[in-house]
């Protein structure tokens, strides 16, 4: 005969309760983690293309004096991911262009060159990627435009 | 029953029930499931602010570069402003027709061109008037734009589009009338309203809520103090650009790159020896040499020696350059005739030239005892009524162009700029070869370049009259650096071009046999060696833009004769200049090389290039300065939200 006070189980019930309550609460929380890895991943990538934007459009207006054209860079790391690897780097393009006031694009290979002096140049940095670990999301983009007066 | 059970359960009525201790726990994991739950979410939570914090400032960091921009488009609108006032013609706007404006009412003191900068040159913005030309209303208290915001305070000198005039209490912009107040000029007047960038589905990404032009009088002393001799400042230029809320303002000096000043004083400048052989003629103007200047017999008989009534007068042989009122030489070293001083003496250097080159004094030489006066020899002083036509000066003011100045010049304002090497081949700016010679590139006058004609859309094109031609780096034998794809590939043993090392380093162009005729300046770094002219226009088929002759003598009459007109403009090399031919030339050539001639060219001086009147090209220009940056936006104005 044991000498141990009878114990009362849990009911099925407690049992039920708290592990619905338990599942939804961690299924919240990793969601939550999910999404927020994501966002903190898509906001890395987002700096890192304002980064690069800002880069492309600052060294259009260091080339004053030189041709300026319309640069394609691709590929070029938008976020490294904090490691020295490469092959997980976030990649994406960035695109230089030039356009008159009027909208028509200047400086693209056999079009029209991109005037001198006397007009001004609207300017636009633009980089876009795709964003790392989502699959099926859409392409991001960053775009940044100023005027030149060459 | 239990006992057992009962004397827990049931028990006593009196007797305190007492649950044994895991009875008492009874739902603990439950419990510590929800406060585990509870702490995880907690943190959860607090992550995802931390993280919501990261995309707000992410935002705001996207937001601020875009408000930036906007800023900085502002103030490249200013700039542009400036060096292109003509691309905002028509300021004020055509909608203040029914405004008086008034011509400025005072002129700059400081060293901007108002003719070419009307920028600061108040206009008046009078009463409104009815039809009767009355004034509609003197109770006009601010300006507002469309957003609301006032934008006109008293004589505030801020630059924007009035775009809305309305008075405090909302009246219609049609019964508002602006009382006499000075304000700087508009400077939108080419596009809507301030600048507003949107993205390529036309959503607004930024605008530039406020752009400031401030006057230097209205600069502190502190910024003042920024201004330097060489770069005089012009203005203050504060932007604010707005995006989603973020403001940033930008705050540059504007200072003034003055272009080098272009004129030539005289017909043929050396700043070396000039040598004359053959046939070669100066009319209308002078030469100038800063080394000897050798003649030969051609030329000094085309200078009358006595007058006609002295019975040994002779008829000069050519043209008679006495009869030119514009025509001298000056040298400030000798005049030579071969290996002797045009006086017929041995040359034995500078200690015997004939005149002291230290005397501040115009002195003329008097060539009466040469040897080529055959028999008048001796007999011409002073009778020599053309003395004065070959004058020594002890200090000529040469104008100075400096290669790197020019060089700078050419290429901040994408003027036309090639390269050549040691063989003459010539290099676009873009480092391609553009053409095998300089004749080809020059013969472009059929088209658009360089062009003669009038009709021509670009016979104004400020930017069509000017050619530099560089010259690649070499050693220091004179070898070229190597090129690849046009550049030249400098090491330590190479260095850049620099005109002002020996001329023996410098490539020559040749241009010859082609029927060239070209207008405008040309500066070349290489020695030039032109031969032949080919059937270039007559000088009065040379016309400007409203038809009118441009081939004139220094008092602005018609030329007795005609001549063929290889060049019209100025040409001047770093290095030399030389050939033969007829070429003809109706301006300046200049050499800092030297100058040589043979066979039967011709300048005539145009006097337009004595004060550089010739070609407008001493515009000044601006330049960003002295930048800063405030992220956080500019004062609020006054009734708006802070």
């Amino acid at each position: 005969m044991s000498l141990l006070p009878l114990r009362r189980a849990f009911t099925l019930a407690e049992v039920l309760i708290t592990v619905a309550i338990v599942a939804v609460a961690g299924l919240a929380i990793i969601s939550s983690l999910t999404a927020g890895v994501y966002f903190q991943q898509s906001i890395r990538e987002e700096n890192g293309a304002l980064r690069l934007a800002t880069d492309v459009i600052e060294a259009s207006k260091r080339e004053l004096f030189r041709d300026l054209e319309r640069q394609i860079i691709n590929p070029v790391t938008i976020d490294d991911r904090g490691t020295p690897e490469t092959d997980d780097d976030v990649t994406g393009r960035a695109e230089l262009r030039f356009y008159r006031i009027d909208g028509t694009e200047v400086g693209i290979p056999g079009g029209p060159p991109i005037p001198g002096e006397g007009t001004m140049i609207r300017v636009e940095a633009t980089v876009r990627w795709a964003p790392a670990g989502r699959r099926h999301s859409k392409v991001q983009e960053v775009t940044l435009a100023s005027l030149l007066a060459p | 029953m239990s006992p057992r059970r009962n004397s827990w359960i049931g028990g006593h009525p009196n007797q305190t029930v007492q649950q044994p201790p895991s009875f008492r726990r009874r739902g603990s994991v439950l419990v510590a499931s929800v406060i585990l739950i509870t702490i995880a979410g907690l943190a959860v939570v607090s992550w995802l602010m931390f993280i919501n914090d990261g995309a707000r400032s992410a935002g705001r960091a996207r937001s601020q570069a875009h408000a930036f921009y906007a800023a900085e488009a502002g103030v490249e609108r200013v700039v542009d402003y400036f060096n292109n006032p003509s691309d905002f013609a028509g300021t004020p706007p055509d909608e203040y027709d029914e405004y008086e404006t008034h011509p400025p009412a005072y002129l700059l003191s400081y060293p901007i061109q108002p003719a070419a900068y009307g920028f600061f040159e108040p206009y008046i913005l009078d009463y409104a008037k009815d039809s009767d030309g009355k004034p509609i209303n003197s109770d006009f208290e601010e300006i507002w734009d469309e957003s609301g915001r006032r934008i006109i305070s008293g004589e505030e000198p801020i630059i924007t589009r009035f775009t809305y005039f309305r008075n405090s209490a909302g009246a219609d912009p049609a019964t508002v009338s602006l009382t006499s107040k000075i304000v700087s000029m508009q400077l939108d007047a080419a596009a809507d309203s301030l600048l507003v960038m949107r993205d390529e589905n036309g959503r607004e990404q930024a605008r530039v809520v406020s752009l400031e032009v401030q006057h230097p009088s209205e600069l502190s002393s502190e910024e003042l103090a920024l201004a330097t001799a060489e770069r005089p400042i012009v203005c203050k230029v504060v932007a604010v650009g707005e995006a989603n809320g973020v403001r940033v303002t930008v705050e540059t000096m504007l200072t003034e790159i003055q272009s080098p000043f272009f004129h030539s004083p005289a017909a043929i400048i050396s700043e070396a020896a000039v040598e004359f052989s053959g046939n070669f003629n100066v009319y209308w103007g002078e030469v100038w040499a800063h080394e000897d200047i050798n003649l030969d017999n051609a030329i000094l008989k085309k200078l009358p020696r006595l007058d006609p009534d002295n019975p040994d007068f002779e008829e000069p042989k050519g043209k008679n350059l006495g009869n030119d009122p514009w025509f001298r030489m000056r040298t400030e070293g000798v005049f030579k005739q071969g290996s002797k001083y045009a006086d017929g003496r041995e040359y034995d250097g500078f200690a015997n030239s004939p005149i002291s080159k230290l005397s501040n004094e115009d002195v003329y030489y008097m060539p009466y005892d040469a040897d080529f006066l055959g028999k008048k020899k001796g007999k011409l002083n002073p009778d020599f009524v053309n003395r004065e036509n070959l004058t020594q000066n002890s200090d000529l003011q040469f104008p100075h162009y400096d290669y790197d100045q020019w060089k700078e010049y050419f290429l901040a304002y994408d003027l036309p700029y090639y390269w050549t090497d040691t063989s003459g081949n010539i290099y676009g700016k873009d480092r391609d070869p553009d053409s095998n010679t300089f004749g080809q590139i020059v013969s472009k006058s059929y088209g658009d370049w360089f062009s003669i004609d009038p009709d021509d859309p670009d016979y104004n094109n400020y930017t069509d009259q000017f050619a530099f031609i560089d010259s690649v780096p070499v050693d220091n034998n004179g070898n070229p650096a190597p090129l690849v794809d046009g550049i030249p590939v400098l090491n330590s043993t190479y260095f850049p071009r620099n005109p002002a090392e020996p001329i023996a380093r410098i490539p020559t162009i040749k241009v010859s046999g082609q029927s060239l005729h070209t207008r405008g300046v040309m500066l070349s770094a290489a020695n030039m060696n032109m031969t032949g002219q080919g059937n270039p226009p007559r000088s009065d088929e040379l016309l400007d833009e409203n038809g009118n002759r441009l081939v004139l003598m220094p008092n602005g009459d018609e030329p007795p004769d005609e001549f063929k007109v290889f060049h019209n403009g100025f040409l001047y090399s770093w290095g030399t200049l030389a050939g033969g031919g007829n070429r003809t030339f109706y301006g300046s050539v200049y050499a800092v090389g030297g100058f040589g001639a043979s066979g039967t060219p011709s300048v005539y001086y145009n006097v337009k290039m004595k004060d550089g009147s010739w070609l407008n090209v001493n515009q000044s220009r601006v330049r960003r300065n002295l930048w800063a940056v405030e992220n956080g936006g500019a004062p609020a104005a006054e009734g708006e939200e802070t």
